[in-house]
């Protein structure tokens, strides 16, 4: 029997979104643009989980396997195929970027939606290249559709954001491209699988980590390189800010899981003290900021920077097990942003902009939205039964085992986040009723409650996203020098 | 299996509420309720049998975690069918009330989806089989408080409660997770029964460094559940929530949370830790026992003197009589529910009086509701033949070698008989102030009144007469001159409470100066706001005003310095993101062409 996994391969993941913005870009589509790029991310979802449901993969580990002769000369080629990290994370990314799209109704121009689908597919690219240069090549590849939309259809400010972004952002690639270039050309290869079995020193290893670091900790962004964040997301139209959150920071994770720890897991461990440290901080940090904010865009930044920086904590612990944890927690963050970015757009139509001054008193009127709302919350909050406590639990139960202080420390994010969270729920919905609201419409309604479903299901059952990776306590770097 | 129903039958009801349950009205909604949990009630009945042939009895649902013991899965061991009847039939009782209590309009649809959905996550700390999945019901129960006391969402101190509630709950919930950290690092499991038994057979009677720093932070979750001290500041406020859910959740079920999780992990907890909890709960109970005196609102009366008994349940918990700890939050729970439904009745029937200079005089008018009160106020009394009188009596026997921990107990007994009196004699004995009008409570709120008092009543004699068995062995006989004394003592508070109050607030003018010192909580409160809360809002606050702007200047100051040295190298376009971009891509694009070319 031919199994439906082994008729496509993770070229496909690319390629499919590519052909999307192409006719997006050349066919007079008109308003079917958009439905062309809800497709392209539903296909997106589909293939990944029919990979990841597929046989298991033979030998090395990558599900989609597809190579070809390329630059054989200095060891490039193209070569693609997805780990179950990166499984997860295109899974997800199919389902944000047909959200995203969606919830693009005032966007209607073509070519809003055929940079749109050029970024999912340039994102896709980051999850299943195997060859350095390509990695970089789709890393790169994020930044121009990604900075027109915003530059094009961002909202106040959009201008200075977009190029503070551009080049800040481009700062760390240029590092990680210096330290691509050393890296292939000192070993004669860019193949991310030939690498692996690369053994360099502690020191080249490190100073590699930095370098790649350099990239992945703006992206993420890890604290104190978050300055760009706050910014670039009031600035952004909300479903870019959807994704940007949502799905284009999981690829600086997972740069950081294949390549930082993959390549360099002797230099990762030399600078993990550091490394858990800022994230440990940054957890906090981020939650305390978002206790001050009244802007509902901003405090989700600040919410997201948050729980972005405890991905990150769970990755530099350095075990599978962290991994692991980091993992449950990107798919639940993206899940619970989008939910948040949607809902903050819902009720900003309703009072007339994202100043929580302005809302209040909401829940009578519009008790859907509230109780949507109140989920999301709750599980950005990290409550038990959403997929939010099951990621910041495996994050922090591995930290522990490894940096107890830090691990310790992390986890009084747990009151902050209620500080926030909670607040901005009363804010919003608690005292007397204001206005008259219009409830959730069955259109909203059927944006927001799948996302939430699926928070509510992997709450329950994250091992249908755990299971894709190796779990275990012991450190990675144990594991890589024998 | 059944043992599965327990939890599964709540949780079904309240996602069917939570689906359906706008299109149907008030009553319906609270019968599909109310049912579910009756139900659970019925699973928990049908199993007393099996219970007496097998006492543990394991079910599990599948994997949840991927870490060693964090499955979903059950056990029913000790005191857990006793702990699952007693949640589940008050529970039931309760939602039952509710249907009668809450006011007309939308909102049911939220208050049954929350009840039902904290029955549930109740019965986890009962039944789970692992510290994780007992930390999950332990924060739902916490989130359901939340939602419960901030159900009235147009009140905003109603809000503000609700939120303080929830922080402070997870002040505790931080240090507990921590706990589970540190036990699931040094056993390598979170499984209860395995880690009892490495308790035992590894670490002997003094259990390792590790244990008793995980111990003490589990204590802090308790203490915080359970509202004892330092971290009881968000009961007396979780009384803005309506009534029936300060019976349920802040009366019967949700703050003795604490106290069942001590009695749980009794074999894993170090022996240093269950003394400080044994400590802490007699600071408590007096503490709040003092307090409870001076307040002039029923309901928060009613709170503090839940604070003071939980208290007296840690006691004997800590002291390792978990028979007696069982016995009083069982009795507690029945007694101190009749009390809270009363005063729901009051409240109720006065449209929304508490304020008991302004109550009084209900006696004749609401023979009924006054009947239960006096019994439920019995209880708290510790009078015979009320149940609290005999649960109370076997926590004074497990403190009977500890002669300062007898003594609180024993006062803390005779302060709760004073002010248990005060109450009944100022909302049904003492002469009314005006003449309002009165309306009495409905059938579906007199039923569960009833059968709760009729329990409070009957349940002691029951159990110390050895003919209800709890699923713990107990501990010895209350020798008779402890009787006499904690009689005495109670009798005479009671006494003096009437005496001193009979005429009515108004006329009790020179005790309440005294007792009033006590009613502001010795400004703990204050002491937070100002040594907690505001550094925390300042620090934020500088947080927000300076390090950001700082962070974001440096971003802006990397932008130019890239601006910059690009002018300078190589003098081409400047400024325009658009060429930067393409520059870099077609850069490694002819790199890579040049490359395959050769």
């Amino acid at each position: 029997m031919i199994s439906l996994a082994s008729l496509i391969g993770a070229s496909d993941l690319v390629i499919i979104p590519l052909i999307a913005a192409m006719a997006c870009a050349l066919l007079p589509l008109g308003r079917l643009a958009r439905w062309v790029a809800v497709v392209s991310g539903v296909i997106g979802t589909g293939l990944a989980i029919a990979l990841a449901a597929g046989p298991p993969p033979v030998g090395g580990g990558l599900r989609g396997e597809d190579q070809l002769v390329w630059a054989p000369s200095i060891g490039a080629g193209y070569h693609v195929g997805a780990d179950g990290f990166g499984l997860a994370l295109l899974a997800l990314g199919g389902v944000l970027f047909a959200v995203g799209a969606l919830a693009s109704g005032a966007m209607r121009s073509r070519g809003y939606f055929a940079l749109w689908c050029a970024l999912q597919a340039a994102v896709s690219g980051v999850f299943v290249a195997q060859d350095l240069l390509l990695f970089f090549v789709f890393w790169e590849a994020m930044l121009l559709p990604l900075a027109l939309l915003l530059w094009q259809w961002g909202g106040e400010d959009r201008r200075a954001a977009t190029i503070r972004f551009l080049l800040y952002t481009m700062s760390g690639s240029a590092l990680l491209l210096a330290g691509i270039l050393a890296l292939g050309v000192g070993t004669a290869t860019f193949d991310i699988v030939a690498l692996h079995g690369h053994r360099l020193g502690v020191g080249t290893q490190t100073g590699l980590a930095l370098l790649f670091l350099a990239a992945f900790a703006v992206k993420l962004p890890l604290f104190p390189f978050h300055g760009w964040l706050p910014r670039t997301y009031v600035a952004a139209p909300l479903p870019v800010a959807l994704v940007l959150s949502g799905i284009v920071a999981k690829t600086a994770a997972y740069g950081i899981i294949r390549l930082g720890l993959g390549l360099f897991p002797l230099g990762m461990e030399l600078l993990a003290p550091g490394l858990v440290a800022l994230a440990a901080v940054g957890t906090v940090y981020a939650a305390l900021l978002a206790t001050r904010q009244d802007d509902t865009r901003r405090l989700i930044a600040y919410s997201s920077l948050s729980h972005l920086n405890l991905i990150g904590l769970g990755i530099f612990a350095g075990t599978a097990a962290g991994a692991q944890g980091a993992l449950v927690a990107s798919v639940s963050h993206g899940l619970i942003v989008a939910a948040l970015f949607l809902l903050a757009g819902m009720l900003a139509v309703r009072t007339g902009g994202f100043d929580l001054g302005r809302a209040g008193g909401l829940g009578g009127t519009a008790p859907i939205l509230a109780a949507c709302f109140t989920v999301a919350v709750v599980a950005a909050i990290g409550v038990p039964g959403t997929s939010g406590f099951a990621g910041e639990f495996l994050v922090l139960a591995a930290t522990f085992a490894r940096y107890p202080a830090a691990g310790a420390l992390a986890t009084t994010v747990v009151i902050v986040a209620a500080i926030y969270g909670l607040g901005l729920l009363r804010r919003a919905f608690g005292g007397p009723p204001t206005r008259i609201a219009a409830d959730l419409g069955w259109r909203e309604r059927g944006l927001v409650v799948p996302l939430l479903v699926l928070v509510l299901v992997l709450g329950v059952a994250p091992r249908l996203v755990s299971d894709l990776v190796p779990g275990g306590n012991t450190p990675v770097h144990g594991a890589g020098t024998q | 299996m059944t043992l599965l129903l327990l939890p599964l039958l709540p949780l079904g009801g309240a996602l069917v509420i939570a689906i359906v349950g706008g299109r149907l009205g008030r009553r319906t909604t609270g019968a599909v309720g109310t049912a579910a949990i009756a139900l659970a009630f019925g699973a928990a009945i049908s199993m007393v049998g099996s219970v007496a042939e097998r006492p543990r009895l394991e079910a599990q649902l599948g994997p949840w975690l991927p870490i060693p013991g964090a499955d979903l899965s059950l056990v029913l061991e000790g005191a857990g069918l006793a702990l699952a009847l007693m949640v589940t039939g008050v529970s039931a009782l309760i939602a039952l009330y509710s249907i009668g209590y809450l006011p007309r309009g939308p909102g049911a649809q939220r208050y049954f989806v929350a009840l039902d959905l904290f029955v549930a996550a109740m019965l986890l700390i009962v039944l789970a089989g692992n510290l994780v999945l007992l930390f999950a019901g332990w924060e739902l129960v916490g989130l359901c408080s939340y939602l419960l006391i901030g159900h009235d969402r147009e009140r905003p101190a109603a809000g503000h409660a609700a939120v303080k509630a929830f922080v402070v709950n997870r002040v505790g919930d931080a240090a507990f997770l921590v706990g589970i950290f540190l036990f699931a690092a040094t056993a390598k499991t979170v499984n209860i029964g395995e880690l009892r038994t490495t308790a035992i057979e590894h670490l002997g009677p003094d259990t390792g460094p590790a244990f008793l720093v995980a111990s003490a932070l589990v204590l802090v979750g308790a203490l915080a559940k359970s509202a004892q001290l330092p971290l009881h500041v968000w009961l007396p406020d979780a009384m803005e929530g309506p009534t029936p859910v300060s019976a349920l959740i802040h009366a019967a079920t949700m703050v003795t949370a604490g106290v069942v999780l001590l009695i749980r992990l009794r074999a894993i907890l170090s022996p240093e830790v269950l003394v400080a909890a044994s400590l802490i709960g007699a600071a408590t109970a007096l503490f709040a026992a003092l307090v409870a005196l001076g307040q002039r609102d029923l309901k928060r009366v009613l709170a503090w003197s839940t604070i003071s008994q939980v208290g007296l349940m840690f006691v004997a918990a800590g002291l390792g009589a978990v028979f007696a700890a069982l016995f009083h939050l069982l009795a507690h729970a029945f007694f101190k529910a009749t009390l809270f439904l009363g005063a729901g009745a009051v409240i109720h029937a006065t449209g929304g009086e508490q304020d008991l200079a302004r109550l009084g005089g209900l006696g004749r008018r609401l023979r009924w509701t006054a009947v239960t009160f006096a019994i439920g106020a019995l209880g708290l009394a510790a009078l015979p033949p009320a149940s609290g009188f005999f649960s109370k009596e076997s926590i004074a026997v497990a403190a009977i070698d500890q002669p300062l921990l007898l003594a609180t107990v024993l006062l803390t007994g005779a302060l709760s008989a004073f002010y248990a009196a005060r109450i009944f004699t100022l909302v049904f004995l003492a002469p009314t102030t005006g003449s309002r009008p009165v309306h009495g409570p409905p059938a579906v709120m007199v039923l569960p009144l009833t059968l709760l008092a009729i329990v409070t009543l009957g349940f002691g004699a029951l159990v110390a007469a050895h003919i209800l068995p709890l699923g713990l062995g107990r501990e010895s006989e209350t020798p008779e001159w402890l009787l006499i004394v904690s009689s005495v003592l109670g009798l005479g508070g009671a006494a003096l409470g009437w005496i001193l109050y009979r005429r009515g607030l108004p006329q009790a003018a020179g005790i309440e100066r005294i007792v009033g010192r006590a009613a502001g909580g010795f400004g703990v409160d204050r002491f937070y706001r100002l040594m907690l809360v505001r550094p925390f809002a300042a620090v934020a606050r500088e947080l927000d005003q300076r390090a950001e702007p700082a962070n974001e200047r440096a971003v802006d100051g990397v932008a130019t310095l890239a601006t910059r040295a690009s002018v300078a190298v190589r003098r081409l376009q400047s400024g325009s993101l658009r060429g930067y971009e393409t520059l870099l891509l077609t850069g490694v694009v002819i790199l890579l062409a040049f490359w395959s070319l050769r």
